[in-house]
């Protein structure tokens, strides 16, 4: 017999109850927060600097490459900016930026600030959500010192319950991203003490351009 | 209210009609602090209950916190039997009483004679502020302690017997006592029944830092519902030479604080 | 899984004497249960959140053989590997067979409790493999040659300067200004580390959860490094157990909301990743090979038991920042990589109660445990449970087991009861001096090692009693 077969076996055996199966996500018993539905991006904004993300609420996102330029320059960030191979923030107009040198190659291992999209945002939790793709490899949210990540206003869900439900639309028939990354602020750690150091080993920076 | 004599008194006359309160005295109060029984006696025959004292032993919880079913069964059988019939058991402390409710219902097998006896006792049984303040109504005594004490909360009262409020509230009652809360009253004292003897250097440590806590509130008094608690932290403040009293809150709570507890009667 | 918790007693005496492990464990007692509140807070009504938690465990658990192969069967349609292992040593041969292939040499982690269980490190190594831990704590401890002292902050007993002269030492620095602030610290690991991530062959994590519903591993952090661990080398191989899996991501969710705010006072972890499977064809990057290795080690063992709660953990520590026995002595003490309540009810069960008598016995019964777990686990039922099997196989002390015997004897009738207490009053007052006693013999000398005990105040209650209310108040 196979640990596999033995390791169900024994499952089986312990277990009084007949056959069942998984049940449909609406039979859990999970309610999902009430949160109040009015702010949602007000309410997203102050977690994110609660957990010492950095926000700048912008109007359309063609703005973008000022504002990060601009970032860059108050932070002391160098000009060096990492697109990534994402077409909707390449295409924007970034010759404009005289300041800013851009490239798409994936970050170097230290000192990059990079650019990325983003799939939703979690009002209820603070956090950031990217999916991983083609245009979005995982590593360009970890690797960099610093991560700039666009979100679209009408990106903000309620809570989980609501970004679980839009990812089973968004990918049904589909195989799942490979990676989906929650993200709440910069890396840190509390392995030195008490209270926890910023910047371990992902991004010490995380700033929100909202547009 | 009854007309109650002083707790070393003579016999007392009850009226009949009254509802009946067995006391589990316990075995720390019998044999250490028989004020603290008194005290009860005192506050439930004022409260206007008849009070009777059944022959008794231990209510087995050493036996089962050590694994020793077979004896703790048989300790709770002889409780079972000897508290049936009383319309309540109360008990001047948050673990014994926690026995009784809690865990002597676990003991047998369910379904059981012997389980629907500890389910009636179960539900019979409470800790004696909770009893005096949910179940008798009381809201305030007529005591006087001119003092400033704290209150600790003994583990298995506030956990398993959900008593918090009640001796707060009773302790607000009594006149000229001021209550300096500890900074974390929820966390245990270090005795744990025999823990403190298997473990006694481990036990320290943490009744160190109990009585830390209870310094930086500068009560003249250290007050709690059980025993067991008393003796571990009031054992250590001696060692260490403070001032501060260690007291069973039924003490304070009949005005017995200031008795001297060395008399007889 | 090696335990040392047989010198419990020994290592908790020299932990008490040991002043930093004080501090540290101080702080641990006095900032936790407030962020953690505090956390908990956020959430309306905590208590119902726990009980649907403790539901969905063990709607789990009662069905765990179709959650997992539910979860086997998406893994294997996303292209990725899952392998069962009835043991630790079994787990390891796989991992390292899986290594092997890739012609690993350097293998890099993130920190895995359940690596730790089945000692993964020492056999990799002895297979001539470089393991790198990532996780800053647990890479200290690495270095430090030490095990964990708690499951989510490894390296709690480690001071900062230790941790500055553990980073000379072995980082080549012997020559460079001494590191001082704790920001030099982490720079200076983040450095090392980034290397050891652009260089490693195989990428080990745990897994906080696995989702049955998706094939989806959820992998929690602050620090980003199990992210950079799964990411970067072309083999991933995720290790846990198998009471890990959750029916849908309406369950993760629930279960996140709950660890990060009873593990660290946050509403969420800082990362929270959800894995699926290798590397797309249409992918520029991430791990080709992705396997999945669950571990029995036990588990198994329990459900259907009284122990079967116990699988309920999501490993949160809640019950260990809150207990007063961890916060006294520290975890090493346990001699066990899980500490804590958690540790003393699991520790038996993994490595036998042989291996773990002491642990079931160090617990005040407090209960604080179980009123801040947030899946509910009657970690104190638990703790009874094996110090009943301890007594039924004769591992109870012989001076305890015929004492509590002897003691069930006296209370057989209240009359030779009530006749030793008035024994045991009159030879206490004998031992008096000024109402208190400071030294008692036998059995007692454990109690007036550290205290004084009071005389008991005149007779008993109960022989008062009778002589003043007479039998009128006897039924």
């Amino acid at each position: 017999m196979t640990s596999r077969d033995a390791i169900l076996t024994k499952i089986r055996n312990a277990r009084s109850n007949a056959a069942a199966q998984i049940k449909p996500a609406d039979d859990v018993g999970i309610h999902p927060q009430a949160t109040p539905a009015g702010d949602l991006l007000g309410q997203f904004i102050e977690l994110a600097r609660a957990e010492v993300a950095t926000v700048d609420e912008l109007g359309t996102v063609a703005e973008v490459p000022a504002a990060v330029a601009r970032y860059m320059e108050e932070q002391g960030l160098g000009n060096q900016l990492v697109l990534g191979p994402d077409p909707q923030l390449g295409d924007l107009d970034w010759q404009s930026i005289a300041s800013l040198k851009c490239s798409q190659e994936s970050p170097h291992p230290d000192g990059d600030t990079v650019i990325t999209a983003c799939y939703a945002a979690v009002a209820d939790s603070g956090a950031l959500v990217v999916v991983s793709s083609p245009d979005h490899p995982v590593e360009l949210n970890f690797l960099p010192a610093n991560h700039i990540v666009v979100l679209r206003r009408d990106q903000v869900l309620e809570d989980f319950e609501r970004l679980w439900t839009q990812l089973r639309q968004d990918y049904a028939g589909k195989p799942w991203p490979r990676c989906i990354n929650l993200i709440v602020g910069p890396s840190r750690t509390a392995d030195l003490g008490f209270p926890p150091k910023m910047g371990a080993h992902g991004p010490g920076r995380v700033h929100i351009l909202v547009v | 209210m009854n007309d109650q004599k002083n707790p070393g008194g003579a016999h007392v006359a009850v009226a009949k009609g009254k509802p009946s309160v067995a006391l589990l005295v316990t075995c720390l109060v019998d044999l250490f602090r028989p004020a603290v029984g008194f005290a009860a006696v005192k506050l439930l025959e004022e409260a206007g209950y008849e009070v009777k004292v059944p022959e008794q032993g231990c209510c087995g919880q050493p036996n089962y916190n050590n694994g020793d079913r077979q004896g703790a069964r048989a300790m709770a059988r002889g409780t079972i039997e000897r508290f049936s019939g009383y319309d309540y058991v109360v008990v001047p402390s948050g673990s014994c009483a926690g026995m009784l409710r809690i865990h002597y219902p676990a003991l047998f097998e369910p379904g059981s004679k012997d389980q629907q006896q500890a389910e009636d006792l179960a539900r019979r049984t409470y800790e004696l502020t909770s009893f005096l303040y949910d179940i008798a109504g009381v809201t305030e005594v007529q005591a006087q302690l001119s003092a400033t004490a704290t209150y600790h909360d003994g583990c298995a009262g506030l956990r398993e017997m959900r008593v918090r409020d009640q001796p707060r509230a009773l302790l607000a009652s009594v006149g000229g006592l001021e209550i300096a809360e500890l900074s974390e009253p929820e966390v245990c004292c270090g005795f744990g029944g025999t823990f403190c003897v298997k473990y006694p250097d481990v036990s320290d440590r943490i009744t160190e830092k109990k009585i830390a806590d209870i310094r930086n509130t500068g009560a003249d008094y250290l007050l709690a519902g059980d025993l067991g608690c008393l003796l571990t932290i009031g054992g250590k403040l001696h060692r260490d030479g403070s001032t501060i009293t260690a007291c069973h809150v039924a003490e304070v709570l009949a005005g017995m604080a200031e008795a001297d507890s060395d008399a007889d009667d | 899984m090696q335990t040392t918790s047989l010198k419990f007693r020994q290592l908790a005496s020299q932990a008490l004497a040991d002043e930093t492990l004080r501090t540290a464990l101080g702080d641990v007692e006095r900032i936790m249960p407030v962020i953690r509140n505090s956390a908990l807070d956020q959430l309306e009504n905590p208590e119902a959140w726990f009980d649907r938690a403790s539901a969905s465990r063990d709607r789990t658990l009662a069905e765990l053989d179709v959650y997992l192969e539910a979860f086997e069967q998406k893994v294997q349609q996303l292209g990725g590997h899952v392998h069962w292992a009835a043991d630790g040593t079994e787990a390891c041969e796989i991992i390292a067979g899986i290594c092997e292939t890739a012609g690993a040499r350097t293998v890099t982690k993130s920190k895995s409790m359940v690596t730790e269980e089945i000692e993964l490190n020492a056999f990799l190594e002895s297979r001539d493999m470089t393991v790198v831990e990532t996780d800053l704590g647990e890479y200290i401890i690495q270095l430090r040659g030490e095990r964990p002292s708690h499951i989510l902050a490894p390296a709690l007993h480690v001071t900062l300067s230790e941790v500055a002269e553990t980073f000379h030492r072995h980082h080549d620095l012997e020559r460079a200004a001494p590191l001082r602030e704790p920001t030099e610290m982490l720079l200076e690991a983040r450095a090392v580390l980034r290397d050891r991530f652009l260089s490693a062959d195989v990428g080990i994590t745990g897994a906080n959860f696995l989702v049955a519903e998706t094939g989806g591993v959820v992998i929690v952090t602050n620090e980003g490094n199990a992210d950079l661990t799964a990411s970067l080398p072309d083999t991933h191989i995720v290790v846990t157990g198998i009471e890990k899996v959750v029916p849908t991501l309406e369950d993760a969710g629930l279960m996140l909301r709950l660890l990060a705010r009873s593990a660290a006072g946050q509403r969420l972890s800082t990362y929270t990743t959800l894995i699926h499977g290798p590397r797309r064809a249409e992918d520029s990057s991430g791990p080709s090979n992705f396997h999945v290795v669950l571990l029995d080690n036990g588990r198994s063992d329990m459900l259907g038991t009284q122990l079967q709660e116990m699988l309920r953990c999501i490993r949160c520590s809640a019950c260990i920042n809150h207990c007063p026995v961890y916060t006294a002595v520290g975890g090493h003490a346990y001699g066990s990589v899980y500490s804590g309540p958690m540790g003393a009810v699991l520790t038996p069960g993994l490595a036998g109660l042989h291996a773990a008598a002491h642990l079931p016995n160090a617990s005040t019964f407090c209960g604080r445990c179980e009123e801040v777990c947030p899946v509910r686990i009657p970690i104190p039922k638990m703790l009874r449970y094996w110090r009943d099997r301890e007594f039924e196989r004769r591992m109870t002390p012989r001076s305890v087991r015929y004492g509590l015997d002897w003691w069930t004897h006296m209370n057989a009738s209240p009359r030779i009861y009530r006749s030793l207490l008035g024994i045991a009053a009159r030879l206490l007052r004998g031992l008096s001096s000024r109402g208190w006693i400071t030294r008692l013999p036998g059995p007692g000398r454990a109690w007036t090692r550290y205290r004084d005990m009071p005389t008991p105040a005149g007779q008993t209650f109960q022989h008062q009693w009778r002589r003043t209310r007479g039998r009128a108040g006897e039924s």
